[in-house]
Order: structure tokens, then sequence, then C-alpha cells
């Protein structure tokens, strides 16, 4: 849940950032509220995350036997036979 | 628990029967759903695939509605005084047309559709996290559906104050008939079908991934669905709110958006846009993702900056809530530098968006099927949009081109690049998955060329007509200022459009009639959907792969494949080719 929590982190400090310089630039208090009122929907999902976060323990994963490599170019991406049957089906 | 099994020693193979396969997925009869069949399944079902398929279907009959009003639009405009519409009908089209594509196709066919059937599927899920609650998404939007057609049919007909429903012309003075009752109770329906399933969505990404699939290793497109989700969380209940009041000065005595009792008529302007702007994301996003899954799969290659598609995917999606204001330039009552600069901004990470498709498709093994086709036709439309959004962040250009033809084109090529072509792109892509047969390529890519063309035929004549001053939402103009032979090109092309979207039928028919099957995994996918059976089974799988990246089915299906480190050049990969030939 740390990653969860983190991406609504970003999302309300970024509202609260935005908030601040719309106020110091406009002076507008309509769109500050909205603006403060979205980052409190990334602030108050973070906090409830980060509560469970401390108390499910580590989710389960499948690379514990080994490390993870990402994602790879592969030399056998020109070999026809990994084309799949669709392309015998194009005209 | 779903169990995790080995890799096979094979690689793709052949798959001869509709209902297949041996070893991926696992689907016997001991899998299928239990329950109802026939058309109380349909009614019943709490299954995300079905929803999701019900949702698309139900989308897929807006979109062709809400294409014949645009046909009917366009032909009233070939002539500067055309009597085939009344004015009162032509603005009931427009606003329907608009609120029909962008409430009720675009949004819904991709987050109640697409993503409903897809995302469990892509993370290994065996449902969405609420499968009730899903229905009744389903059902709110169904009959939010209903109940905005039914404008057509009550006294006053349909509502006619532009999809927009700016204050005071929504007010029960300006709009005093009972479909602008209508289409609010409509959006309030629809909305709610919306908040619904954002939730929905947070909670089955957030909860229900498989084991070892991390969030960086969920498809770009789930992660475009995550980030959709939370923006829909963020712009409809203010929609929501802004429509209640709305209602509440047509009929309950409020003055909330009336000048007259104290009110703001900016304030509805204010409430909808920060709705709206995140709202053209909210259609957008979903349709990057869609590109993002396909170009990789038909270049032969992993999607080029993983990470960067996905903080770039945040970027756009907080940027655009803070942008709201910028649909305001010309009210003189908004912080012009302020929101110049943000709506600027939008530009940096949707660039990096598409230098990484574009790096996707670098040195790529290109397979132009029609998927590819359509995203590669979405990247050229979309470009344009987003060039003209670029002008109209600026100021003094917006204040230029503001309500004139200049600005239906450029959302036309947004809006349209998107959900047109992005969706035209997922469903030649997922289609062989959701019923396990082939669409025909052929008419697929009459259906591409056509649309392509037709597009451009259709609105780079609104762009010339806009910047020579025609004004938007007019059903007549004068006829002395050259603006005729523009719109009759225009409305050829938009035949044209219709020509090819009728295209797509035709397919659907006669890959119904004469199935070619397409197996498990005809494109070679790279993501978790394309390890089960086409179509999958009721809760979707009985074994899973290891997932140990963001491809694990293609990891799954090719055991022996040399591995590079990601973002090495392409003479790095070269050379290793070279040193360790395949066999």
């Amino acid at each position: 849940m740390k990653i969860e929590a983190l991406f609504l982190l970003f999302l309300g400090v970024f509202f609260e950032i935005i908030g601040l310089v719309y106020w110091f630039t406009s002076y507008k208090d309509g769109g500050t509220m909205m603006l403060s009122g979205t980052s409190l929907l990334g602030f108050f999902p973070r906090s409830y995350y980060m509560f469970w976060h401390r108390r499910m323990g580590k989710r389960v994963r499948t690379e514990t036997t080994r490390p993870t490599p990402p994602a790879h170019l592969s030399p056998q991406a020109d070999d026809e036979r990994l084309a799949g049957i669709a392309t015998r089906h194009l005209p | 628990m779903t169990d995790v099994i080995a890799p096979p020693s094979t690689g793709t193979e052949e798959r001869p029967q509709l209902h297949l396969p041996p070893d991926a997925g696992g689907h016997g009869h001991e899998h299928e759903e239990p329950g109802p069949t026939g058309i109380l399944k349909w009614l019943t079902s709490t299954d995300h695939k079905v929803i999701g398929l019900s949702y698309m279907i139900t989308s897929l009959v807006m979109f062709y509605l809400a294409g014949i009003m645009a046909l009917v639009i366009r032909l009233q405009l070939t002539s500067p005084h055309s009597s085939l519409l009344t004015f009162g009908q032509y603005n009931e089209l427009f606003t329907m047309h608009g609120s029909l594509m962008l409430y009720l196709f675009a949004g819904p066919f991709a987050f109640g559709g697409l993503a409903n059937y897809i995302v469990p599927l892509q993370i290994g899920a065996p449902d969405m996290a609420f499968p009730r609650l899903n229905a009744l998404s389903y059902w709110l939007y169904l009959f939010g559906s209903i109940t905005m057609l039914m404008g057509f049919f009550v006294a006053g007909g349909a509502a006619s104050f532009g999809w927009v429903s700016y204050a005071p012309l929504s007010s029960g003075t300006s709009s005093p008939g009972i479909g602008g009752d209508v289409w609010i109770m409509a959006l309030l329906l629809t909305g709610f079908s919306a908040i619904f399933t954002g939730v929905n969505l947070v909670a089955t990404i957030f909860y229900l991934r498989a084991p070892g699939m991390t969030m960086f290793r969920m498809p770009i497109f789930t992660w475009n669905m995550l980030v959709t989700a939370m923006l829909i969380l963020i712009a409809f209940p203010v929609l929501t709110s802004a429509l209640v009041m709305l209602f509440c000065d047509r009929h309950f005595g409020t003055h909330i958006y009336s000048v007259a009792g104290g009110g703001s008529p900016l304030l509805w302007q204010n409430l909808f846009w920060f709705f709206g702007h995140p709202e053209v994301y909210i259609l957008a996003l979903p349709f990057f993702g869609i590109v993002t899954e396909v170009l990789p799969v038909f270049s032969r290659k992993p999607v080029f900056g993983y990470k960067g598609m996905v903080f770039a995917t945040m970027a756009i999606a907080a940027l655009s809530t803070g942008v709201w204001a910028h649909h305001m330039f010309t009210t003189g009552a908004v912080l012009l530098p302020f929101f110049s600069i943000l709506s600027l901004l939008i530009a940096v990470p949707t660039g990096i968006k598409f230098f990484n498709w574009i790096g996707t498709m670098w040195h790529g093994q290109l397979q132009f099927t029609a998927a590819m086709l359509f995203s590669i036709g979405f990247l050229f439309v979309f470009l344009v949009g987003g060039v003209t959004g670029v002008m109209l962040a600026s100021p003094p250009l917006d204040f230029a081109v503001h309500d004139t033809y200049f600005v239906v084109a450029h959302f036309h090529n947004v809006l349209f690049g998107t959900a047109v072509f992005g969706g035209f792109a997922g469903i030649y892509y997922w289609y062989p998955k959701m019923f396990g047969r082939m669409l025909r390529e052929g008419l697929g890519k009459w259906h591409f060329w056509l649309m392509f063309i037709g597009f451009w035929i259709t609105f780079m004549p609104q762009y010339v007509v806009g910047l020579l001053g025609m004004p938007r939402r007019v059903a007549s103009y004068p006829s002395n200022l050259g603006w005729q032979s523009y719109n009759v090109v225009s409305t050829v092309g938009a035949f044209i459009i219709g020509v090819s979207s009728f295209l797509l039928l035709v397919n659907f028919v006669v890959s119904w009639r004469n199935p070619i099957p397409a197996g498990d995994n005809p494109w070679d996918g790279h993501t978790l959907e394309w390890f089960t059976t086409s179509p999958p089974p009721h809760h979707n799988y009985t074994h899973l792969p290891p997932i140990r990246s963001e491809r694990p089915t293609w990891d799954y299906n090719h055991p022996d494949a040399l591995t590079i480190p990601h973002g090495r050049p392409a003479e790095a990969a070269a050379n290793a080719r070279k040193k360790e030939p395949v066999a």
C-alpha cells in the first residue's frame, strides 16, 4: 500500500501547492477553495492507506526466488514464429 | 488462492478451435458461470465482462445516434440559409450531439466498458471489487442514457442550451421546457454511475492485484484507468452538485446562478469547467492507455519509457485539474497568466508521451494491423489537437478565435483523435479476446483509411472557416463571406466518416456469421489478459504465470529470450543478437 499512498500524497501536495500559488496570485477564494478541497481528496485516503499499510504486511511477490529483470527487447522480436496466428488472416 | 504455474517449453501455437486451450488460463465446463443464461444473464449478471460488454454496446449505440445527429447538422450547414431544420431543432441537435458523444459514448465506452472488461484481466483479478455496485453503475448509465434521449419526446423538445449548459441560458426563464430538466436528471444518473465506477476501479486496482503484480508492473492501460478513476472522483461530484443547484434555480426559486437574485452566472462556468476540463482527460487518458498497449505489441518491443509514461499520465491529470478557467479567458474575470501557464505546461508531459510512443515504434518490427493503423492515426490526429490546444492556451490567440469553428475543429481533433481513433484501436485489438474470433483485417483497414481521410476533409476546412470568423452554434450564416464552400467540403468529409463507421458494423456481422477462431493470444500480446482463454472463463483465471515484469504473458511464452536491460541503445541490442543468435 506504500506506492498507492505515495500516489495519493503526490495528489494532495500538488493541489496544495497549486492552491497556494493561485491564492497569492489571484486572491480569489472560490478557486482556492476548490483546489484546497481537491488536495484533501489526496490527503484523506492517503492517511487511511498509510494506516492500513503498517498493519497489512508485505504482499505475496513471485520474484522472491529470483531477481526481477525489467521488460526487455528480445532478439526474437523479428522471429516469424512469434508473429501469432492472426497475421495469417491478414489480407 | 490462484496457482502460479511454471512456463512451458514452447512459444505461441496455433489453436484451431474457438473453445480451446489445453495449457493456458484454464477453462473448462466446470468453470462456466453459474446462474441464468440468455437475456436473463445480461439482465442479472454481476460479471465484469458481461457488464463491460453491456457498457460498450450501449455506448456504441449512442455513438451512432450522435453521429447521425452530426450528419444532419452538417447537412443544415451546406447552405447559408438552409430550411432543413428550424433554429430550435438545430439547437437541440448540437446540444444532444455533444451530450451523447461526451457523456454517453466516450467516457462510458472507456471507463465503463473497456476498463470494466480489461482491467481485472490485466491485474489477474477474478472480478471488480464491488460487482453489485458495478451492475448498479451500468443500470444507472443505461437509464440515464434513455432519460436523455427521452428529451426529444417531451413538450418543448430536448435541451437546447449546449452541452456546457451555460447560465443564464439554462435558467428556467431562458429554457423553460421539460427537456432541460430531463437533461439535468440524465446527467445526475450518469454522473453517479461514473462515480461508482471510479470507486470500483480504484478499489479493484489497489486491492485485487495478483501476486507479483506490483504497481510498477501494471500495464499502462490499467495505470491510465487508475488515474482516470481518480479524476472522476475529483470532477464528477462537482458537476453533480452544480446540476443540483441548477435544478433548484429552475424550480425552487433559488438564484444561485442568477444576477437578479444576487447570484453569479460565472459560478456555473467555474463549477462546470472544474469538472469539464478534467473531463477532457477523463475521456482522453483511457485511450492513451489503449494506444500504449497496441503500439508495443505490433512493434514487437516493450513500451519505451514505462515509468515516464506513468509519471506523464499523473502529471497530465494533475495539471488538468488546475486549468479550468482557460475556457473562461474572454469573461475577463479570471487570472490569465496563471491559467495560461498551467495550460501550456500540459504540453510537456503530453510531449513525453508522444516521444515514448515514437520510441516504442522506433526500430520495431511494425505490423500494420487495423488496431495499429488506428493507433498511428490517433497520433497524427491528436498531435494537431494538442498543437492547436497550445495555441488556444495563449490568451491573445484565444480572444481572437473564441467561440469560432477553430475551437470546434480543435476539440474534434482532441476528442475524435482519442475517443474514436483510440477507441476503434481498442475494439480491433481486444475483440478477439472478448469473443474468441477475429475481425476482418481488410474491412478494418478500409474502415481506418476512410475514417482518416474523412476526418481531415471534415475538420481542416473548419479551422479555416473559424479563422475567417464563422461562429459556432449557428444554423445559418451570411452568404457573402465565402464560408459556404468550406462548409460543403466539411459535410462531404462527415459523410465519408459516416460510411467508414458503417464498415465496423459490417465487420461485426461478418465476424459473427463466419468466425475465424482467434485463439488465446493472436497478437502475441504482452499483458496478462492474453494468458487466459478467449473469451475468458467465469472469474477469469484458474492459473497465472509468474509475474516478474510488466509483460508476464510475453515472458511466459518466450522463456528462452535473451534479455537486454531496458533503455540500452539499439546498437547494443543488435550486437547482443549477433553474439547469441536465435536457434
